[in-house]
């Protein structure tokens, strides 16, 4: 049993280099089809990106009256969080609120007077607050407009049915992208699956002289078909290594356009180095089974000698 | 009873049918003792090819039996036909060598498959090569070989694991005259070793040199079988 398989290995290392140059053509379709891939997860991942990026410009500022007491706004407060459909909220209290005012408006001599002039802060405290999706908006917005709220709120009104339109665009906008990006993966992923399959039938068909003689010489169908299912896991490996090594490079030049386009902290060099394990072993699994599923369709029919 | 001990290949009654009508070998029966030199002769198309694939489990038979060393291969599976071809050398026409291992590695093929270690191959191999006296030609590759040579290459493989029967399917049907007789005389000196060859040819020299047995086959069906004959056709 070890000696056999010692001898398949070494029948698949020996297959590999005395066919170099079908061996050379095979790994560059592989190594194609893995950068393809790849690019189409950079591209998925610049999506999700540029999608989270217009995500965090999106926010509800609710303004309370300035008779709402801290307590008051408190209470709401906690109530919100205990939605599912809210990810943060920030409370500014009226001090803060009335900095941030005078920050804004430093410039204006008017609005500076008319703060002078007034004993009491004119402003009530206020929450910000980020909803988990796009979608869940307008449900955190007719929140506030539950009787016993709505009467505590100073500017909502006046801006809802304009956010709401905003919202809806963009959370059509956001679906409609990422179900694009969905449609494209399947057909980008259907193409690869048929070249690499008829790449590896090629491979083998070459090969069918050889394996009828191998069966009529005595080999068993495990120990011819074992030199070629390791050809596959070493074709996988070895195309899974090329890959990576050239994406580095790859990723390096396309990195300063992609830190232009996007104002946030995001770094596709980072991205790619921190997520290189992972890459590589979801491409050489998926590779692999694929390899083999070709390899022992296209065996299959020549072992029947 | 049909079949003895004393038999080593054994055909009772075998038809051989492809689709849709064509009979290729019809109700042929042949006893083949161990040790014995057999030509099948015959023109092309008569069923020789077909009875030398039924030996080998190439092809099945649509009805009869056959039985190869006391063995039952009429309806042999799949699974042992690897077992049956370990005990059978066979040489072609076309030689059928594995085209990217060179001479030794063709010839320890054979032995790998059916799991001889390598202390025992390192033996064997230059043993055979020298019986068919590619002594200096070990390392080559077939393309680099002649086609005399090549089919020597094929009977060291046939005979490596020491078969008790060696089929030849026109072994000289590619070969120029002074390589015919040089494979015919290997396959004689094989046969002086106690093997048993059964020669499948259309070659009415070789045949009519020999002085061997000759079954004859005309249209699948066996119609002569003399002992020390010659080509009838």
């Amino acid at each position: 049993m070890l000696i056999s398989f010692i001898r398949i290995i070494k029948f698949a290392f020996q297959n590999f280099w005395r066919n170099i140059w079908l061996s050379i053509a095979t790994l560059s379709i592989i190594v194609l089809t893995l950068i393809s891939i790849s690019s189409l997860i950079f591209v998925t991942v610049l999506t999700n990106e540029a999608i989270n990026s217009v995500k965090q410009l999106v926010d509800l500022n609710v303004s309370f009256k300035p008779e709402v007491t801290l307590e008051e706004v408190q209470e709401i407060e906690v109530s919100l969080r205990e939605l599912e459909q809210v990810s943060t909220t920030v409370f500014i209290s009226k001090t803060e609120a009335l900095k941030e005012f005078e920050a804004f408006h430093k410039d204006e001599e008017l609005i500076q007077e008319s703060l002078k002039e007034l004993d009491e802060n004119p402003l009530g405290h206020a929450l910000v607050v980020k909803a988990k999706n796009l979608e869940d908006y307008p449900f955190v917005l007719t929140f506030f407009q539950e009787e016993g709220r709505e009467d505590k709120i100073q500017e909502f009104n006046k801006n809802f049915e304009k956010h709401e339109v905003i919202l809806e665009k963009m959370a059509l906008v956001t679906k409609r992208v990422r179900e694009l990006a969905l449609a494209i993966s399947i057909v980008f992923v259907l193409i690869a699956v048929l070249i690499v399959f008829n790449t590896i039938r090629i491979a083998i068909y070459t090969h069918s002289e050889e394996i009828s003689i191998m069966k009529l010489v005595g080999a068993s169908n495990a120990f011819v078909r074992g030199p070629f299912i390791f050809e596959s896991f070493w074709y996988a490996f070895i195309a899974t290594a090329i890959t990576l090594a050239l994406l580095y490079p790859l990723v390096n030049v396309v990195n300063p356009y992609i830190n232009q386009f996007f104002s946030s902290n995001f770094d596709l060099v980072t991205y790619y180095t921190q997520n290189i394990v992972w890459i590589g072993l979801y491409e050489f699994v998926g590779m692999l089974l694929l390899n083999l599923v070709a390899t022992s369709v296209a065996l299959g029919k020549y072992l029947d000698v | 009873m049909w079949y003895t001990k004393n038999t080593v290949i054994v055909f009772k009654g075998v038809s051989k049918k492809y689709p849709p009508n064509v009979y290729a070998l019809k109700d042929a029966t042949l006893h083949i003792k161990p040790g014995e030199f057999v030509s099948i002769v015959g023109q092309s198309g008569v069923g020789k090819t077909t009875m030398a694939k039924l030996i080998t489990a190439e092809q099945s038979p649509t009805k009869g039996k056959i039985i190869i060393g006391g063995w039952d291969i009429s309806r042999i599976k799949n699974r042992a036909k690897p077992i049956l071809r370990r005990q059978i050398g066979v040489i072609y026409q076309d030689f059928k060598l594995l085209p990217r291992k060179t001479v030794y590695e063709n010839i320890a093929f054979a032995l790998q498959v059916s799991g001889f270690p390598r202390s025992k191959i390192v033996k064997i191999v230059p043993q055979v090569v020298k019986i068919v006296g590619l002594e200096e030609k070990e390392e080559r590759f077939p393309k680099q070989l002649s086609g005399g040579e090549k089919q020597r290459v094929a009977i060291a493989r046939a005979l490596a694991h020491r078969p008790k029967v060696l089929v030849a399917d026109e072994p000289t049907g590619n070969l120029d005259t002074v390589n015919t007789n040089e494979i015919v005389d290997l396959l004689l000196k094989i046969n002086g070793f106690g093997t048993t060859v059964v020669l499948v040819t259309h070659n009415r020299e070789v045949v009519n040199g020999l002085k061997k047995r000759v079954v004859t086959l005309e249209e699948g069906e066996v119609v002569s079988d003399q002992a020390h004959g010659k080509y009838m056709i």
